[in-house]
């Protein structure tokens, strides 16, 4: 872990130097040196390069500057005579001859180096926009075998629409167990969708016994250690969701509709505040969470992205959504407002600390980030998010992390498909990330199993599952005939008055979307077993 | 117009690339020559480049075409030093600058972001343009341009009449050439 996180360093620190030497602007000026003050103060060194000049015209050039006493200048010098034909190697110089002196001064320039950080900056980001990820749907549905049956454990890359968001998945897979040294987890598609697997790999963590390990916004590992008593958890309104978030337990905060209804003409935000005590000598603190998008995200895909755009809809998630700087555009607006923003209070206000992106609507997430433990008694933390954009089902802090833990990338050893044929081949598709995909269609799934090492009795080890994707949603007829404009936006924009229309739409169609949404899970082609 | 846009990113980029080492200074700091300069008469606008020699109080002497060529400073309408002059990689590095700002400024969501954006682009240009040494000098030359412009020259502590004597030997002259003996 050690390494790794040398290694990251080395690499950031490679990238911040070379944008900063792209901002360095280095000027060279002559300047006039002050000989008479230079021999009066006895002893006088200069390391610059310099030019002597001499009243019989000749000119003794210092590429790295001399040392001058009252009588004399010592270094390596160059003479060229009045014509500059004749050039002879000087070492002592008496400093009567000196008619004048001059160095070259290098220059920093701090203004070119200010105005060029802001778009250098983006620019390096633009480059690496493509991590970006933006939006919601269905995505592949993954369910772990306890040797009984199949559990729904995680949605992959479930914000990946379009090829341009291709992106990783860290999910952590909970229900499954080991049987006969393998572990055995289904991939399926459920939704009107096409699915793109670039690769898909089982991640096994041992750690030491006492800890919980969770995914990070870097797709990383964080250890949790024993949780911290929470002092107080209030909502918005000021009432005491203690009970709701204390537990994993499917008892869960949710927004009430009338911060819903605020939303519709205000552009605002629920939280949750959070008082928990900070032990003396703290230096970091892991926050982790176990949450769920609600349909929100999907109505704003489907009725406002797709939908009000009517046939421009193809075009949109066709190219439009492969341009570099909408790509951009889009994860940026997404950002500042989906996802849950921990934020912390400074002493006169909340202040963003962190972000969790939003992570699917279908099955329960956790996770992680750590951050620095402020210094002070009690840590006042604010989960902030747009109203009824997330179920909140568990906050934990915890004081205590380790790096003692050991990480094993296993890739799959039998893959079948949905009509239980072994098909091996699809192995060297998802293996690692390249341009090689498994693609799948609605109804399609695949079993895929992974031989796992035994873990030792001290140890505890934790399963998760790293994917690699994207998906494309199917356009339905009706949003292609749908007049553009229907939805009262003229076209899909990225600004507030989007939001305002999303939460008006969400608020509309609440009661029946969540039944129809889950009821419109495509039903899996799978050849049962006798 | 995808295609257009990805072409003027990859642009963009390269520019950055290749200006990540342009905007640093190349002047030779062992040379004995005085730099080369560009002199600009009042009267009709002609150029007359070569090395400067050295300026004294009514005069700039200047290596023109292998001859010593005298220039009243009543003369000179601007003189311009080449070898300290940084015009060409600074327009390098400011120009990409200045799109990716442009371009954020009319791309960015968020309206502080997009007006500090498209305020950085009169404060881009300012600083660059007035950024490193002064190589422009325009007339009156006075006892400070004659000054700064001895820096750049052979001989900044002037010559004595035996030493001008000398020199006008080794270039094969008796005396100096005028404007009007060099007429263009």
């Amino acid at each position: 872990m050690k390494k790794k996180k040398l290694i990251y360093f080395c690499i950031t620190f490679l990238l911040l130097s070379s944008i900063l030497s792209t901002c360095s602007f280095i000027s060279t000026g002559v300047e006039s040196l002050d000989y008479d003050k230079a021999r009066k103060s006895g002893r006088f060194v200069i390391h610059k390069s310099t030019k002597v000049h001499l009243y019989d015209g000749s000119v003794v050039v210092y590429e790295n500057g001399f040392e001058m006493n009252n009588e004399v200048i010592k270094g390596k010098g160059l003479r060229h005579d009045l014509t500059r034909q004749n050039v002879t190697s000087v070492a002592l110089l008496p400093v009567d001859s000196v008619a004048s002196i001059e160095y070259y001064e290098k220059n920093f320039e701090t203004g070119p180096f200010l105005t060029s950080v802001p778009p250098v900056t983006v620019t390096a980001a633009a480059g690496t926009a493509v991590l970006l990820v933006a939006i919601f749907g269905s995505c592949p549905t993954v369910y772990t075998f306890d040797g009984e049956e199949y559990a729904l454990e995680a949605e992959t890359f479930s914000y990946s629409i379009a090829r341009r968001f291709e992106s990783t998945d860290l999910d952590r897979l909970d229900f499954g167990k080991v049987l006969n040294g393998k572990y055995i987890l289904k991939v399926a598609n459920e939704a009107l969708e096409t699915h793109y697997m670039n690769s898909m790999s089982l991640l096994t963590v041992d750690h030491p016994v006492g800890y919980e390990a969770f995914p990070t916004n870097q797709h990383a590992i964080v250890l949790f250690g024993t949780e911290s008593e929470i002092i107080s958890a209030t909502s918005k309104s000021g009432n005491d969701v203690s009970e709701l978030i204390s537990a994993r337990d499917g008892r869960f905060y949710e927004s009430d509709s009338l911060k819903l209804q605020e939303l519709t003409h205000s552009l605002t935000r629920d939280w949750i505040d959070l008082n928990v005590k900070i032990p003396k000598k703290a230096e970091k603190m892991v926050i982790a969470v176990r949450l769920r998008n609600t349909l929100m995200n999907t109505v704003l895909f489907y009725d406002i992205m797709l939908a009000s755009q009517g046939i421009k809809a193809i075009d949109w998630l066709g190219s439009k959504t492969s341009n570099l700087f909408y790509a951009w555009r889009l994860g940026n607006w997404y950002k500042k407002h989906f996802g849950l923003h921990i934020q912390m209070f400074d002493g006169k206000e909340y202040r963003d600390v962190v972000r969790i992106g939003d992570k699917g609507p279908i099955a329960w997430h956790q996770h992680a980030v750590e951050i620095s433990a402020p210094d002070q008694d009690v840590a006042r933390l604010r989960f902030a998010f747009l109203p009824d954009n997330l179920f909140i089902d568990w906050i934990g802090v915890s004081f205590e992390t380790n790096d003692n833990y050991h990480t094993k990338m296993v890739e799959s050893s039998a893959i079948s498909d949905f009509n239980q044929e072994r098909r091996d081949g699809i192995s060297a598709l998802i293996k690692e990330k390249d341009d090689k995909y498994l693609v799948t269609y609605p109804g399609e799934s695949y079993v895929l199993e992974f031989q796992v090492d035994p873990v030792s009795a001290e140890r505890r080890r934790s399963y998760f599952l790293k994917s690699r994707g994207y998906y494309i949603e199917w356009l339905r007829k009706e949003w292609l005939v749908q007049n553009p404009g229907a939805s009262g936006l003229t076209q899909f924009e990225l600004n507030d008055e989007t939001i305002k229309k999303t939460a008006q739409l969400w608020l509309n169609k609440k009661p029946d979307f969540e039944k129809a949404f889950f009821e419109s899970k495509i039903h899996l082609r799978e050849t049962q077993n006798d | 117009m995808i295609k257009k846009a990805k072409k003027a990113l990859i642009l963009i980029l390269s520019i950055f690339l290749f200006s990540s080492c342009t905007y640093r200074s190349l002047v030779n700091v062992q040379k004995s020559q005085g730099e080369s300069v560009s002199i600009t008469i009042s009267d009709n606008n002609a150029k007359y480049d070569g090395e400067l020699l050295t300026l004294a109080d009514s005069a700039l002497f200047l290596v023109y075409d292998a001859k010593l060529l005298e220039i009243s400073l009543s003369k000179i309408k601007s003189v311009f030093v080449h070898g300290f002059d940084l015009t060409n990689r600074k327009f390098a590095v400011m120009i990409p600058l200045v799109l990716v700002d442009a371009l954020m400024a009319s791309t960015i969501e968020n309206s502080a972001w997009a007006v500090s954006f498209g305020a950085l682009i009169p404060i881009t240009v300012y600083t660059f343009i007035t950024s490193g040494p002064k190589v422009s000098f325009s007339s009156p030359l006075d006892n400070g341009h004659i000054k700064k412009l001895n820096l750049y020259s052979r001989y900044p502590q002037g010559l004595s009449a035996e030493q001008w004597k000398k020199l006008l030997q080794f270039y094969t002259q008796e005396d100096f050439l005028t404007l009007s003996s060099v007429l263009k």
